[in-house]
Formats: structure tokens, sequence, C-alpha cells
């Protein structure tokens, strides 16, 4: 394969070609397409076709947006706790796994398998466990502490401060499989001679825990949290079938969604018909996106240049 | 641990933990099983027929025999208080539409009868005896030709409790021997592992708990939904199972078979799950295979092939990985609108074709394929496809299926694109997740009939799962690994 000829060059390219067209069209040209359109404004009619030039106006609306702002805090907070409760409850299953057991792989596949079922039914079911009066948990707490309870009247999903953390204890259990893998493999890469060693030092468990086994699965760690903050940038679907980004709260005269995040928020936008100002979020997002990830490449440089 | 009463005592409990657990949980599965078997046994005529019969016979039995026999020849003051517990009985009964329950006393009120003939002397050559008798035996046939599936599922019953109870004795057989046999200074260690093993099943279960509750309200009779074993709310298998709620779903009940008869309407008749499912499916198969095709295509250039600025390109393809797909909504919105394909079947899977995730890992792959075997098919003359066909794709199966099967799930799920480009009034663009959105929002209280929707997405992936779990777990954690 050394001599590099036209012959080769073309086949190349025609066997490149199907995906090639595909990449462009449908990824290359939309990121300047979209930056065309975050410049026009709300069509007229019902079609796609009578929009306005309004030049920086989508901008400047974002910036005096205040739901758009509220919802990146709600993002924010989707992040800060689903993040570290999702590493930590499936770094506890990859624990518990990471022992001789019979039946291991019975319980892996059990564990996993919420992972790849459909999140919007997923949510849906989750909805109507936490929903009051005919869930399951209102149910239960009803006849465990009377009809007048919280579960029964509310629901979780119904008060602003329960709503954020209900949805993400279902995601959180839903992807705990998906971490618990990942972490279960990086555990038994571990030399066992490591912690005999350790033991010989006379360290305890929990020492042996935060000195040997946290340092070692950092890199899984830090490709969690990776995915973890892209996933909550994209976090759509379960918000839309569990609480339609309500309930709502009122802070100084706004309106705004308690679990409304920005993903939600652009959908919101798009669905009302304001599609140039769609395009803008999705814009203003891309680069809260772009800066996200360059922190992190500076930050795993820095970690990487500090080890050697 | 090393205090031996302590340790006794902890394995007693662990031990008493892990029956209930074990009693509880394969109760449950095995009661689900025989709920779905008996729930097939019926016809949705024969159910309707069987559940009215029940309650006319309760009702005839109690209300006519009984009391008729009471006022025509006179009765103790025993027979009286149970005439008055029967009557209430079949009053709660009848407002809780309580099948099995109804089923029961009509036996019981037959052994009552019964006993009240014998007592009272009653031959068929008394006059006013022979239609009394008569009228019992008739219902006492009449319940044997019932086809019921509530009730042969209350007959199975002490089948499925007795295979829980074997099962849970035989575990305990098992724990206790292995605990015997355990030397004394490793018992410890065996108490451990229980924990361990105590702990993985809770937590088993609470993740697994929605969908096993899912599947359980599917089956449950419309209105019945909510209703709580009394004796055990831990059993949330229904008693009275029914396919209504497929059949309502896949709009193959009566009702609306008759609807259809009347209304022939073509796009109304084909609003069910069997079409959104049959949607789903294709769009996802054919996403699949195209995207399996074009990136084995894709990735055997950048593996293998000389091409001008191969690697520059495969870096930009890589950093196109780090855009949000949220991104890409509006403007590809626009362009299927634009291109005429808004509420079609293509517009569902076209713009997720280009697949860079997919070139990425075949990629990774093929890298290990060594170039002599390439070269040997060429010295035996094979074109460049044939090399790709026969070389190639073979030599990567593995990974090839890995990717055929996240394509075809991502697509499955992909919610958010598939309701943008949804055409709400033609049934042949809905997809799953969609036709569940719609659905919800127009049953919000129906739970039976969201959950057996619901089964048909969740289902098919659990069985496909359960057969292909290996390239699933693999393929989903293979980029993460390789990082």
């Amino acid at each position: 394969m050394a001599i590099r000829t036209t012959k080769d060059t073309t086949v190349s390219w025609l066997f490149l070609s199907p995906f090639m067209i595909l990449f462009l069209v449908f990824l290359v040209f939309p990121i300047f397409y979209s930056f065309y359109l975050s410049f026009l404004g709300a069509p007229t009619d019902f079609s796609l076709a009578n929009m306005k030039f309004v030049g920086l106006a989508n901008y400047l609306r974002i910036i005096k947006d205040c739901q758009f702002w509220s919802s990146l805090v709600v993002t924010a907070f989707y992040a800060l706790i689903s993040i570290p409760s999702g590493i930590i409850v499936s770094l506890a299953l990859a624990m518990l796994l990471d022992n001789k057991l019979f039946g291991k792989s019975f319980f892996r596949s059990a564990f996993f398998l919420p992972n790849i079922l459909d999140m919007l039914v997923v949510g849906v079911i989750w909805a109507l466990i936490y929903a009051p009066k005919y869930g399951v948990l209102a149910q239960i707490t009803s006849t465990l502490l009377g009809e007048n309870n919280f579960f029964n009247t509310t629901g979780l999903l119904g008060s602003p401060y329960t709503a954020l953390l209900a949805v993400i204890f279902a995601m959180t259990l839903k992807g705990a499989g998906f971490g618990m893998v990942l972490f279960l493999a990086a555990l038994q890469n571990i030399p066992a001679d490591v912690y005999e060693a350790a033991d010989i030092d006379g360290a305890s468990e929990w020492e042996k825990f935060y000195l040997i086994t946290v340092p070692l699965l950092r890199p899984i760690i830090f490709f969690m949290v990776i995915t973890g903050i892209i996933g909550s940038l994209n976090a759509f679907t379960e918000i839309y079938a569990m609480t339609a980004g309500g309930p709502q709260v009122v802070i100084g005269g706004e309106a705004i969604g308690s679990t409304s995040v920005a993903g939600y928020y652009l959908y919101k936008q798009f669905d009302a018909g304001n599609y140039g100002y769609a395009a803008a979020i999705s814009y203003i997002m891309l680069i809260i996106t772009l800066g996200i990830t360059y922190i992190q490449q500076k930050l795993a440089a820095k970690k990487a240049g500090a080890k050697k | 641990m090393k205090n031996p009463v302590i340790r006794v005592i902890s394995f007693i409990l662990l031990l008493a933990i892990m029956t209930v657990m074990t009693f509880t949980i394969s109760g449950q599965l095995f009661k689900f099983g025989a709920m779905v078997f008996t729930s097939f046994t019926a016809s949705e005529a024969e159910e309707k027929e069987a559940n009215q019969k029940i309650v006319s016979y309760a009702d005839f039995m109690v209300n006519n025999i009984l009391n008729s026999s009471a006022s025509a020849f006179g009765t103790s003051k025993e027979y009286e208080i149970k005439l008055a517990s029967f009557t209430n009985e079949l009053n709660s009964y009848k407002k809780t539409g309580d099948i099995v329950s109804l089923y029961k006393l009509t036996e019981r009120s037959i052994t009552a009868a019964n006993s009240f003939i014998s007592e009272k002397q009653l031959s068929v050559e008394n006059p006013t005896g022979k239609v009394f008798i008569e009228n019992v035996s008739k219902v006492r046939l009449g319940l044997k030709d019932l086809k019921s599936p509530a009730i042969l599922l209350d007959k199975m019953g002490p089948l499925y409790r007795g295979l829980a109870l074997a099962f849970t004795i035989a575990c305990i057989l098992f724990v206790l021997k292995k605990y015997t046999d355990t030397k004394i200074h490793d018992r410890a260690q065996f108490l451990k592992k229980m924990v361990i093993y105590e702990c993985l099943t809770i937590g088993v279960c609470v993740v697994l708990f929605p969908f096993f509750w899912m599947l359980c309200t599917a089956f449950k009779p419309s209105g019945q939904e909510l209703v709580i074993n009394a004796s055990n709310p831990f059993d949330i298998v229904p008693t009275s199972p029914t396919l209504n709620n497929f059949r309502r779903v896949l709009k193959i009940d009566d009702k609306a078979k008759d609807m259809m008869k009347e209304v022939n309407d073509p796009i109304e008749n084909k609003k069910h799950f069997g079409t959104y499912f049959m949607n789903s499916l294709l769009v996802s198969t054919t996403a699949a295979f195209l995207v399996t095709l074009f990136a084995s295509m894709g990735a055997y250039v950048f593996s293998k092939k000389n091409l001008p600025y191969k690697d520059k390109i495969f870096k930009v393809l890589l950093m196109s990985m780090m855009i949000p797909g949220m991104m890409f909504m509006v403007p590809q919105f626009f362009m299927i609108c634009k291109m005429g394909l808004f509420g079609t079947k293509w517009a569902m899977f076209l713009p997720h074709l280009a697949s860079v995730f997919g070139i990425f890992m075949l990629k990774q792959f093929m890298d290990t394929i060594p170039d002599s075997l390439l070269e040997a098919a060429q010295i035996d003359g094979a074109s460049e496809w044939q090399v790709f066909r026969i070389v190639i794709i073979p030599l990567s199966f593995p990974i090839i299926l890995t990717l055929f099967l996240l394509t075809f799930l991502s697509n499955w799920s992909n919610f958010l694109w598939q309701l943008i480009v949804t055409d709400f009034e033609n049934p042949l663009s809905v997809t799953l997740p969609v036709g569940l959105a719609l659905f919800r929002g127009q049953y919000t209280s129906e739970l039976g009939l969201i959950m057996s929707a619901s089964c048909f997405s969740i289902v098919p992936i659990a069985v496909l799962f359960l057969f292909a779990q290996r390239y699933f777990i693999e393929g989903m954690t293979a980029g993460a690994v390789k990082e």
C-alpha cells in the first residue's frame, strides 16, 4: 500500500463519498445555515418562507431574556447534582460487584439494561410513579401516612423544590449501569499487589479507597464528568416526559420553570415558531459548550503534565 | 466477627432477610409468568361474558336461592347470620368488581345451599325442593364452563406459590450447606459475601422495579390499575389479568372493530401502536443498515488507503463530535422542510446517517487488520470492492454488528428529532416514542393503556439486549475506555 497512485485516490474518494456527502450536507452546512437563520425573525405566517432579516435583534433579546439565563442556571444545577450522584452510585455498585461472585454477569446486565431503554418511556413511567393521587408513590404513602401527605397532594414533580431532584433520581437509576461497567473494568485492571503493599504499610480500608482506588479511577471519573456535562446541556426528553419544564416559580416578576433546562427552553422557543431566536440560542449554547470543552482540555493537559 | 455468637446471630439475620427477599421476588416472578399465561387463554368476548356471568351467578345464588330457601323452609339463627354476611360481601365485591372474590362467594354459597339441602332433607320428590336443587346444580355446572383468566389464575395459585416456596427452600438449603462447608475462619468472609449479594439484589429490584410495574399495570383491567392487594402491598401482579389494554392500543378490540366497519377511514384505522411499531422498526433498521455500510466504507479508507490529507480530514471529523446535537435541530429542520420531506419516514433518519462515532469505532478496529491480508487478496486479483467485501467486512463483523445495534438503538429512541419532523395527521410518520407522547396526552389517567403502549418500545429492546448484551455493553463503553 506504500505507493500512492491516482487510481488509489479515486477509489478512496469513491468509498468515502457517501459518508462525506452526508457529512457535508447534514453536519457542516447546518452550522453555517444556522448562523444565517439566527439573523431572521419569526415567520409571519405558517410557512417557513416569510422570515424577515432582523439583524442582531435575536442576540440582543438573549441578553435581556431572564428565562434563558435561568434555564442555564437550572442546567448547571442539574449537572452539579446529577454528575456526582451518578458517579457515587455507579462506583458503589462497581465496588460491590468487584468481588468473586457467582452470577456476576447477570447483575452487570441487569443494572445495565435500563440504560438502553427509550428515555421517553422511562420518563413517562417515572412520572406515573411520582404522580399525585394515582401514582405508586402516592398509593404507598397514603396507606402508610394517610391521605394528606406531600406525595399524595402535590407529588414530587409538583413542587419546585423537589421536581429537579426527582428527575435526577430517576435518571441516576437509569444511567447507573453505564458508569458501573466503566468503573468495574477499571477496578479489575488495578493489580492486587498494590493493595497488598498498602496492607503491609498498615493502611486502613478508607485510606486504600481514597489513596489508591480513586486516583487510579480518575480517567473514568473525568470521562463521566465530561459526558455528564454534555448530557446536561442536551437534556430534553426526560424533562419533556416528566415535568414539561414546570412547576413555575416567580422570581422578580418573571415566571421561571424550575426544571426548564437549556435544551428544553430551546425546544420551547422552536415549538413556538421563534426559529431565528432558537437558532441564536443554539449558537450561544455552542459557544458555552466549546468554552467548557476548552477548559477541560486545559485541565486534562495540566494533569498529564503534572504526572510527568 | 471473631465472636462466634455474633457470627451465628448475624448469619441467622442475613438468612432471614434472604428468605423474605427470595420468597417475595420469586413469588412475584412465578405469579407474573402464570398471569401472562392465563391472560392469553380467553378472547375478549369470552372474558367479558365470563365476568358478567360470575356477577349474575353470585347475585342469583345469594339473593334468590339462599333467601328464598330461608323464607320457604324456615331457618335457624345461625343461617340468618351467614346469609347477612353473604349479602354484605356480595354488595362490596360488586362495587369493586372483584371477580375472584365473587367467584369464591358463589362457591361458598353453593356449599351452604348443599348443607341446607341435606339438613332439611329436601329431595326431588318435593316440588319446591326440586326447583331449588335444580337451580343450585345449574349454577354449579355454569361455574365449571366459565373461561375467565382471573379464575384460572386463582386456581393456579397453589402451583406458583408452591414453586416459589420450593425455590426458596432450595436456596436456604444451598446457603446452609455452603455455610457448614465453610471453614470457621472463612465464615466472616462468607457473611460479607451474603451482605454483598443482598445489597445487589435490592439494587436490582430498585433499578428494575419501574419496568416490572409497567408490565404488571399493562395487564390490569381498566379502572382497577390502582387497586392494591390489601393483604400484601408488595404483591403488584394483577389478580384478574386481561389483554384488553393491548387490544385497545392495537385497535383490535371489539369496539374499535365495530367502529372500523361503520366508518372506513384508512388513515384513522392506522393510528395504532402496531403501525407505530412497524414505522420505528423500519426507520431504525434502514438507518442502522445505511450507517454501518457508509461508515465501514469510510473507515476502510481512513484505515487502509492512501488519501491526501487523510489525517487532517479525520481530525476535522473528530472535532465535529464536540458540537452538541441540539445545535443542529433548527437548521436540519429547515433543510428537511425545504427538501419536501417533512412528515415522511426519510426525514426521521436522513440527517443522522453521517455517524462520525461509527467511523471512529470501525477505524480503531480495522487498524488491527494486517495489511498483508489485503495485499494477498490483491495479488490473487481481487478488485477494490472485493477486497472490502471479502476481507474487511467478515474480519470486522463483530464491530460492525455492534455499530448496527447501537445505531438501531439511537434511532429507536431519538425522540426530539422525530417529534419535530412528525406530521401528526399522517400515521405513517408517527414512530413509537412520538406515538406514546401523543397517546399520553389523550389518556392521562388510563395507566393500563399508557403502560401497554410503553411495552411496545421496551419489551423488544429488552429481548434484543438479552441476546446481544455483550455487543451493547462493550460497544457503548468502548469509546470511553479508549480515551
